[in-house]
């Protein structure tokens, strides 16, 4: 059922694509996807785009997949290594959810960072202290990282 | 997708940001750079922002073209198109490099090199 | 006339009576019905089949070295006749279920209910006698094989002999490792599952309906995103959505709640569901 239900969605992204993200298979393995959303505009992040990594698991669509940024971004829901801190990814999860959602969901996490639940407790302090510094960085690693 | 560097493509460009998508039929022979510039040139919609340094092209979550040359190949070389046409029309979205962020990024990399000229 | 008597005898022998034991292969069905559903396809595919490919050389070597091997000191040659006899009668059992298994999953029916049937029929219990002989008679050939010599008039005898007890070893772990991988190791340890999800009381007090267009208020099934299919079983939350039975009870079994609205099916509908609160 899952290779089914994923192949409905590749083919649901191609009629119906969201106007800020692209996804697809990595090569042969339907499970294992590539992603890249591009940053919406009216946050530091715009003019960015950043790249992910998708991995459904075997009983998809009744557990998450595993989403993470494969791209560097100054952000308080995204560490290091490119994990989300986003609730849907995790105990909010539903089968009604698709990657399609799950992507647009990451995009509103870009315009709206969420510093009361964060991965990365520095960049959250920043946030909420120093707001122009906070997103003065953010411009900096997307010049850096995502252009 | 027909094989042959004389086929072409339908494509559904989705522009970043905007509601617009416009679909196009392109020929497997032309280059990528090319492309963008035709897009930039006769495609650009009104309603997004015209200070556009360069564009990027992304299908299938995987970059179309980029730096480094990448630019230079054709799109019969673009694997990820020829597998989504398999499906169906391909949607290709554009992001617009603004002037701003490429003079910032041109200008890094200006200060990166100038760093090593003076380590020798 | 008769052939009509037999007919009616094969459907029932395959169709399963209102005895009251249960199989214990039900009670797994009853926790994980797809994970026991592939299990159960695959055990019966290759058992059926391995049946088969086993009984092929073995009657071609027989035919041929019949006499021959009646030399020998231990009488081999009935031992393998009979294994393959018992394999073949196998066969038409383990297919049937097979199939059946089949057809259920592809018309989104009960498989539950299919494999009750199924192991409360007479040929269900048919195949479990033959099961436990062809066991005994695994571990007669076992003895026989290690107590005979090598025989010159019949050389191949042994080593057929050995190669079909290989066989039915590899059969037998082929089984095991199908099991451990088919089911979460909640099932092997005999965990009871995880307090978030319904249990199956919970989940068959939801109703049941048949799709029809015009009552219905969903087209698709948010689970599997395809559209219903004309006489497809939904099952029908108390928020009012409904999906395909077999999808929305596996997600149930994880965690009770709509996969659109989040309600919990154990609330009653509120007049103003949270329609699109969660979900984007």
């Amino acid at each position: 059922m899952a290779l089914k239900r994923i192949q409905k969605e590749l083919q649901d992204l191609g009629n119906d694509p969201p106007a800020n993200c692209s996804a697809g298979p990595v090569g042969v393995d339907m499970f294992n996807w590539q992603a890249s959303i591009m940053g919406p505009t009216e946050c530091p992040y715009s003019g960015g785009v950043f790249f992910l990594n998708i991995q459904f698991p075997s009983d998809y669509p009744f557990k998450p997949p595993k989403v993470n940024f494969t791209t560097k971004i100054y952000h308080c829901n995204v560490n290091s290594n490119g994990a989300i801190c986003l609730d849907i990814l995790k105990d909010q999860w539903s089968p009604a959810l698709t990657i399609s959602k799950v992507l647009l969901s990451i995009s509103s996490l870009l315009t709206d960072p969420n510093p009361s639940d964060p991965l990365v407790p520095e960049i959250a302090q920043v946030y909420l202290k120093d707001r122009a510094k906070h997103d003065a960085t953010a411009r900096d690693w997307v010049q850096k990282y995502a252009t | 997708m027909e094989n042959g560097i004389d086929s072409k493509v339908k494509v559904k460009l989705v522009f970043a940001n905007d509601d617009n998508t416009l679909e196009l039929t392109l020929p497997l022979s032309q280059h990528v750079k090319d492309f963008k510039q035709d897009i930039l040139e006769n495609h650009w919609p009104q309603t997004l922002p015209q200070d556009v340094a360069r564009l990027r092209l992304f299908a299938g979550g995987k970059e179309i073209g980029g730096k480094d040359g990448a630019d230079n190949q054709r799109l019969s070389e673009m694997k990820i198109l020829a597998d989504l046409a398999k499906m169906g029309i391909p949607a290709v979205h554009v992001q617009p490099v603004p002037k701003a962020i490429a003079v910032a990024v041109d200008s890094r990399k200006k200060q990166g090199s100038a760093c090593s000229c003076s380590l020798m | 006339m008769v052939l009509q008597l037999l007919q009616g005898r094969l459907v029932r022998f395959f169709d399963g009576d209102e005895a009251e034991n249960a199989d214990p292969l039900l009670d797994v069905v009853h926790q994980y019905p797809e994970e026991a559903a592939w299990f159960i396809k695959v055990v019966m595919f290759f058992g059926s089949i391995s049946g088969l490919v086993i009984s092929i050389p073995c009657s071609i070597f027989l035919a041929m070295f019949w006499t021959p091997c009646g030399l020998c000191n231990r009488p081999l040659r009935y031992w393998i006749l009979v294994h393959c006899a018992l394999q073949l009668l196998q066969a038409p059992v383990r297919l049937v279920f097979f199939l059946r298994l089949c057809h259920v999953q592809r018309i989104n029916g009960n498989i539950q209910e299919c494999v009750r049937q199924l192991t409360h029929s007479s040929a269900w219990r048919t195949s479990k006698v033959v099961s436990i002989v062809t066991y005994g008679w695994f571990i007669l050939g076992v003895v026989w094989l290690l107590n005979s010599t090598h025989c010159k008039s019949c050389p191949g005898l042994y080593r057929l002999s050995l190669a079909v007890i290989f066989a039915a070893v590899a059969r037998l772990l082929m089984t095991l490792i199908v099991f451990y991988h088919s089911f979460p190791p909640r099932l092997q340890g005999q965990q009871p599952p995880k307090p978030k999800g319904a249990n199956q009381e919970l989940i068959d007090s939801l109703p049941l309906m048949v799709y029809s267009p015009e009552r219905s208020t969903d087209q698709s099934c948010a689970v599997c995103l395809s559209e219903f299919d004309k006489d497809a079983v939904l099952r029908r939350l108390p928020c009012a959505h409904s999906f395909h039975r077999n999808c929305i009870d596996k997600w149930l079994r994880r965690n009770k709640v709509c996969p659109l609205c989040l309600q919990d099916i154990e609330v009653p509908a509120s007049p103003k569901g949270r329609w699109g609160k969660k979900t984007i």
